[in-house]
């Protein structure tokens, strides 16, 4: 067998950047025999694009060494602790989604069950007021805890970034560790039958190796090459074709959490940044001019836009990203909607899996089919995720929600959907991205409940739960009082 | 036994001090056991000029149990948080000097210290950023916090008045009226003295109707009837450290937002005040005339009003300094008979206060003891001449050379004491201002900080914590701020609410 001796990534953007910078620190750390090169390709980032990731991206800033609060004060970031959801349920409806639980399991039975008798019997409060996450984000608050290893709560935070100061930062760190990369075009993708034996380059020089990795983006200039590399569209689930994104003035107070208002043809996304405010507009040309989209929006949300720069946009995934010695990583991958911090979600998650799998041998079939099992499993849960949202809308009477709420959903969504209605459990599958509380939030949020409860609540008499309900309210208060605001956090750290 | 000699006061003088004195006289000392007449002429104008006050003035009508509403309402006033001063370091800075503490005192050293090693550390904020005044008067916003609701994590917020001083004086007048205070009408044209003694025994009006009285205070303004004219009590000049020594004052319409502070910029040759109130906003040019002429420095003011002149101009005159004694035989003087300290830091009220406090502390039974005015002698002295050092600072560290004016203060040579006091700041980061002294370590810390004088060192006890304690403590000061901040509203939607006199211009 052949030792693997040479990779090439050809890749833009975030998508490119990262994935070499990625690389880079994984052969030196473990002083691997490969050489590495990264060929550039022209930017396709608009004016005003940004990045909004859940906070499991920290682990990919981990990966790459990057200094978080740095690298927020560079790319203009800011923290999020939660995502409001509006008008999901019909205009003046709304929850709050924390990177946190709710409540407490007493007797091992989840908080859950208590809180939907109590709320059952007429308890006014959300599922959400019991999460310290979703206080905090709501008070405007950088979550702190007073003391170390509070009781109950992990709450943390995602965060957004500018996305052209963002990957600015990322390839100076990147060229300063030593990458070796020239900016170029690909010209044409010559094949073997190990897959890609060469890449012809706008220069007309030829470059080869033993593994490409294709981070071009939504292009998948090498992958797309490739005869079982083909694209699945998932655009009958999303109806989501344009986004637009717009700038407004920075917030005061400054929120401590985005907000994702459903309308007429699609969605609304505000989200607070450290020098402005970042509106992105999901939608669908098929309900609604984007001129008229623009002006409605900007009325609903009472602000005004700056700059909107509209795209094309269309679900997809790569059922094969790995094919031979080709692996597509992010957007070349699978597309999503950010509708939940999903920015560069699949290029984290792609990036987790190849550090793992790795090859040491040109010959990589096996690496292949574990990681394509994997990617596959994954997207299709963060897929899931997503579609719950649509699937589960009260928005009747506009045509664009009510086909999303009559559509039909994959076997695993539904399972999971049954499940919790039948039952109030999570379903747990391998390769969830999405935790149970995430998904529990989801569908508290959207109103989903069971009439099955646990048998096991009723050992706790009605006076007693609601006086742990108010020592829970109690904590929560205290604990987020203590905590500084995330506008003065940010104004003394980045 | 005791007997009470002094049974009859005449307050000589019917401006803002010679009111402030009868109201105090009337509410403590009562006119069961004492006559107090007042005496004052409509032929002498008063110079009250619209006047901007500091925090201690609220000890003074709690004294005289004054409702704060109304009181608000009925002199026109507005809230002040504290100062503004543009242009003193160079043209085109300002920094403002708030009432009120900056941060949180920890373990036992001032806020400035850890804010001082924090911002070594590269920490990014002004420290003005963590007092409360100073955010709440750049945003236009002002409370009370008297009344807030939840626990007091946090210091009140500190803050005193701008108020039309004439209306000050009328709604004092009713005050006294009610109480029994006399005022007596006429224009002063004797003074008797014992030909022994020396004493005063009666003031001659121009009726003819004398005034006879056991204990003279003399509130007749920079004159200093009886005080200097009469008993030749002397006068330290301080000029040539405050070269100032002529103002000119005109009002104008209110004009942008109801500011929740004065303001002092620097000028060519002194420097102008701007101080708003609820129906106009009070100006005024105050300068050196070996500088500038009294017509271009009055030209310099008109041009540089932001609200058409609702008067003619007018210019006082003045010579910054003390008297030598403001008590003397039967005549003490209050006011600006005892000194005059140019209105930098708002202290001419102020003063007045505390004169009547001590007055009242040492308010005589039996006679005149020597040894007693000797110490109220002492005592006024020290307040003068700590307010005075204060004032110079303001002028001796500013980096300015434009001007003639600013190249001489900035090179003059100043008190022994106050060298010390700079140079011990420069040194420490704090002043140790003794515990009497007005102006404490954060209105130093204010002024020089904001002047761009900065500390060497700071207190070894901020380095006794940990840098990211440090940065916590620190945020959570600055968010606490922010939140009080947060739920303030404006300035002049606060005095629409509570407070508005019937002429509030703000709509």
């Amino acid at each position: 067998m052949n030792a693997l001796k040479r990779i090439v990534v050809v890749g833009r953007d975030a998508d490119g950047w990262i994935t070499a910078f990625m690389l880079q620190k994984t052969i030196a750390a473990h002083k691997l025999d490969i050489e590495l090169e990264f060929l550039e390709l022209p930017s396709d980032v608009n004016d005003g694009d940004f990045f909004s990731v859940q906070p499991s991206h920290r682990l990919l800033h981990d990966m790459l060494g990057a200094k978080e609060q740095t690298l927020l004060r560079l790319s203009g970031g800011m923290y999020s602790f939660g995502q409001r959801y509006n008008n999901w349920f019909g205009n003046g409806s709304s929850y709050m989604q924390s990177f946190d639980r709710s409540g407490v399991d007493f007797n091992q039975v989840p908080f859950y069950h208590y809180w939907q008798k109590a709320a059952n019997s007429g308890l006014k409060l959300p599922f959400e007021a019991f999460n310290v996450g979703a206080a905090a984000a709501l008070a405007g608050r950088y979550v702190v805890f007073e003391q170390v290893g509070s009781t109950f709560s992990h709450a943390s935070s995602g965060y957004q970034f500018e996305a052209r100061a963002y990957i600015a930062t990322i390839a100076k760190a990147a060229i300063a560790a030593g990458l070796k990369h020239r900016a170029t075009g690909i010209h044409q993708v010559k094949q073997s039958d190990l897959g890609i034996s060469a890449l012809v380059l706008s220069d007309g020089s030829e470059v080869t190796a033993d593994l490409f990795i294709d981070a071009s983006g939504y292009e998948a200039l090498l992958i797309n090459q490739l005869a079982s590399g083909a694209v699945e569209s998932w655009a009958s689930a999303f109806p989501v074709d344009r986004l637009i994104v717009a700038s407004a003035p920075k917030l005061t107070p400054l929120p401590a959490f985005n907000q994702i208002s459903a309308f007429k043809a699609g969605w609304v996304g505000i989200y607070p940044l450290l020098n402005k405010t970042t509106i992105n507009i999901a939608c669908s040309s098929k309900h609604g001019k984007t001129s008229d989209v623009l002006e409605r929006v900007s009325a609903s949300i009472g602000m005004k836009l700056f700059n909107p720069v509209e795209t094309l946009f269309a679900a997809n995934h790569r059922p094969n990203p790995w094919v031979k010695n080709c692996i597509a990583l992010g957007s070349a991958a699978t597309n999503l909607e950010p509708l939940d911090g999903t920015h560069l979600l699949s290029l984290h998650l792609g990036l987790s899996a190849l550090r793992g799998l790795l090859p040491q041998y040109t010959d990589c079939a096996a690496e292949a089919a574990i990681f394509n099992r994997s990617m596959n499993k994954q997207m299709e849960s963060v897929r899931d995720y997503l579609l719950a949202r649509y699937k589960l809308n009260k928005r009747f009477g506009d045509a664009f929600w009510d086909a999303a709420r009559a559509q039909t959903v994959p076997d695993t969504l539904a399972y999971r959907i049954d499940l919790f209605k039948s039952r109030g459990v999570i379903a747990q599958m391998e390769d969830d991205v999405f935790i149970p509380e995430d998904w529990l939030a989801l569908f508290v949020g959207n109103q989903l409940s069971t009439s099955n409860l646990d048998a096991l609540i009723d050992k706790i008499p009605d006076d007693e739960l609601m006086s742990k309900f108010q020592q829970l309210l109690t904590y929560i208060k205290t604990e987020v009082e203590k905590m500084p605001l995330l506008q003065s956090y940010t104004e003394m750290t980045l | 036994m005791n007997k009470n000699t002094i049974r009859k006061v005449v307050i000589v003088g019917g401006g803002t001090a010679g009111w402030m004195t009868a109201a105090a006289l009337s509410k403590v000392m009562g006119c069961q056991n004492y006559d107090i007449t007042l005496v004052e002429s409509d032929q002498i104008g008063t110079v009250g000029v619209g006047e901007a006050t500091i925090p201690m003035i609220m000890f003074f009508n709690k004294v005289l149990e004054i409702n704060e509403f109304e009181f608000v309402r009925e002199t026109n006033a507005t809230f002040k948080l504290g100062i503004e001063f543009v242009n003193w370091k160079n043209i085109g800075s300002s920094y403002f000097h708030p009432f009120g503490l900056m941060g949180v005192d920890m373990d036992g050293v001032t806020f400035s210290h850890f804010w001082q090693r924090w911002k070594n550390e590269g920490g990014n904020l002004d420290f003005s950023k963590f007092n409360i005044e100073t955010e709440a008067a750049l945003s236009c916003k002002f409370m009370k916090t008297d009344h807030e609701r939840g626990p007091a994590i946090l210091p009140p917020i500190n803050y005193a008045y701008h108020f039309d001083a004439g209306l000050y004086a009328a709604y004092l007048k009713k005050y006294s009226e009610k109480r029994g205070v006399i005022r007596q009408e006429g224009k002063i044209t004797q003074v008797k003295q014992n030909p022994t003694t020396g004493y005063i025994e009666s003031v001659v009006l121009e009726s003819g109707v004398e005034v006879k009285g056991d204990f003279f205070i003399d509130c007749s303004g920079f004159r200093g009837l009886l005080i200097e004219e009469t008993l030749k009590a002397g006068y330290h000049d301080w000029s040539h450290w405050l070269p100032v020594n002529r103002a000119v004052a005109v009002p104008c319409e209110s004009a942008g937002e109801l500011l929740p502070y004065t303001r002092a910029t620097a000028q060519e040759a002194g420097w102008q005040w701007r101080i708003p109130l609820q129906h106009r906003t009070g100006n005024g040019y105050v300068f050196c005339n070996n500088f500038i002429s009294e017509d271009e420095a009055t030209s310099k003011l008109m041009s540089r009003l932001d609200g058409a002149p609702r008067a003619e101009p007018r210019v006082l005159k003045f010579v910054t300094g003390a008297r030598k004694k403001c008590w003397d035989k039967n005549c003490l003087a209050i006011g600006l008979a005892s000194g005059f300290l140019e209105p930098l830091e708002s202290t001419s009220i102020h003063l007045v206060q505390v004169t009547i406090a001590k007055l009242l502390t040492m308010f005589p039974r039996d006679g005149f003891n020597e040894l007693l005015i000797k110490r109220f002698n002492d005592e006024m002295h020290w307040e003068y001449d700590d307010i005075k050092d204060f004032l110079i600072a303001h002028y001796k560290i500013t980096e300015r050379e434009d001007t003639e004016f600013w190249r001489y203060v900035k090179n003059m040579p100043i008190p022994d004491r106050l060298q010390e006091k700079l140079d011990t700041f420069r040194a420490r980061g704090e002043m140790m201002v003794p515990l009497n002294e007005l102006f404490k370590e954060n209105s130093w810390f204010s002024v020089l900080a904001g002047q761009g004088f900065m500390p060497e060192a700071y207190h070894p006890v901020a380095d006794s914590i940990s840098d990211d304690e440090l940065r916590l403590r620190l945020t959570k000061i600055r968010s606490g701020i922010q939140n009080r901040l947060n739920s303030m509203p404006k300035h002049a939607d606060f005095i629409r609410d509570n407070c508005a006199s019937a002429m509030m211009k703000h709509a």
